[in-house]
């Protein structure tokens, strides 16, 4: 697949919001800031390469393939010790780094490294398909926050309100997403 | 975490968004109960080092300690799966493996440091089952909804009732609906209760 097929397929039919359920936290209505977007399509790109060759090149090899959640663990906790480093040397862009839905960012890291290392094997397309993941999650976040704030706005029943109303538009969101699969994509980009 | 009544609702409104990549992978009974149970045995190992853990350990590194814990509950948890049933394995490894960073688990690895701290913490253990009871409803229901009937064995049932049930939209919608279905039903009882 080239990588317009696999931009396209994670912005739609393999999109990480609505294929695994990541739903973003309350209070995120897919607004962040450009740089927040930038670090985490970033941070994405390169957990999906580093997690796709530890599974494909040394984890696969010696069938340890159960072992891949202990090596995510392990990177979070060394990229953990970097912010920390961060922190100490520049106490201003630890602060532009930080996140305070993180565990929601960690799952959404976790699954784009685990949806782009099952399908692809070459370094190109693993920071392609992370980045690919990362955007298209962001895009569909920001989709549904666009249509909560409309919401507020319509005379939504009071036991709709608040998550039901979130989670019944989101699957709305997957059922229009779904449409668009994997082999309508393949037809047209190869 | 939020306490008192408010902060205990909206936190469980949290945990419903954090256990839906789980509700949303389990498509049927198999699946559900392969979840539910790896659900169960993570949840419950990474809530059980973070209880056990010394305050002293420290805040961050008693997370880290409890959360690689969980992990490695879910990679041996895994490895009986795919010795049990391989082509399971194949099928699931991926929802699998994302149970230890979902955020009921991650928020059970949080150390206890003060008694009201501990008191959550074993709350939240036994928030577990409830959890995990949850996804193999899920599971299911969907399962039950999709073709009308439960298979026990692979490759499920011929049967089709609501085929949208057994996609990822279907889950949402059905996520949806129960909430809302639970919300009225609360609101009721407060109301029969006032």
């Amino acid at each position: 697949m080239s990588i317009i097929g696999i931009s396209f397929y994670f912005a739609f039919g393999g999109n990480l919001l609505v294929q695994w359920g990541l739903m973003p936290g309350n209070d995120v209505k897919g607004r962040g800031s450009a740089w927040h977007a930038l670090v985490f399509v970033s941070a994405s790109a390169l957990a999906s390469l580093v997690i796709g060759l530890v599974y494909r090149y040394a984890l696969t090899p010696w069938g340890l393939e159960s072992m891949a959640p202990v090596v995510f663990a392990l990177l979070l906790f060394g990229a953990f010790a970097s912010l920390q480093l961060v922190r100490t040397l520049a106490p201003s862009l630890h602060e532009a780094l930080a996140d305070k839905n993180s565990f929601q960012v960690t799952l959404v890291l976790y699954a784009a490294a685990m949806a782009t290392g099952e399908r692809f094997s070459s370094p190109w397309h693993l920071l392609g398909g992370g980045a690919a993941a990362v955007l298209g999650y962001l895009a569909a976040v920001c989709f549904l926050g666009a249509i909560i704030e409309r919401l507020e706005l319509e005379p939504v029943p009071e036991s709709f309100k608040g998550e039901p109303i979130r989670f019944l538009s989101a699957g709305l969101i997957a059922l229009a997403f779904s449409g668009v699969d994997t082999s309508l994509l393949t037809g047209f980009f190869g | 975490m939020a306490h008192g009544s408010d902060g205990g609702r909206f936190a469980a409104w949290g945990m419903l968004v954090g256990l839906s990549p789980l509700l949303v992978s389990a498509d049927s009974l198999r699946m559900g109960l392969a979840l539910g149970s790896i659900f169960l045995v993570v949840h419950s190992a990474t809530a059980a080092v973070a209880l056990l853990l010394p305050a002293s350990f420290g805040k961050a590194r008693g997370f880290q300690f409890a959360l690689l814990a969980g992990a490695v509950a879910v990679s041996l948890s895994a490895s009986l799966v795919r010795l049990l049933d391989p082509f399971l394995f194949e099928l699931a490894s991926a929802r699998l493996f994302i149970v230890p960073f979902t955020i009921p688990v991650m928020g059970a690895a949080a150390l206890p440091v003060t008694m009201a701290d501990r008191e959550v913490a074993l709350e939240r253990l036994i928030h577990g089952v409830g959890y995990a009871a949850a996804i193999i409803i899920m599971g299911t229901g969907r399962e039950l909804l999709a073709s009308g009937a439960i298979s026990r064995g692979f490759p499920g049932t011929t049967t089709a009732l609501l085929p949208l049930m057994s996609q990822p939209a279907g889950a949402l919608i059905l996520i949806g609906l129960t909430a809302a279905a639970f919300k009225s039903i609360i609101a009721g009882a407060k109301g029969q209760r006032a």
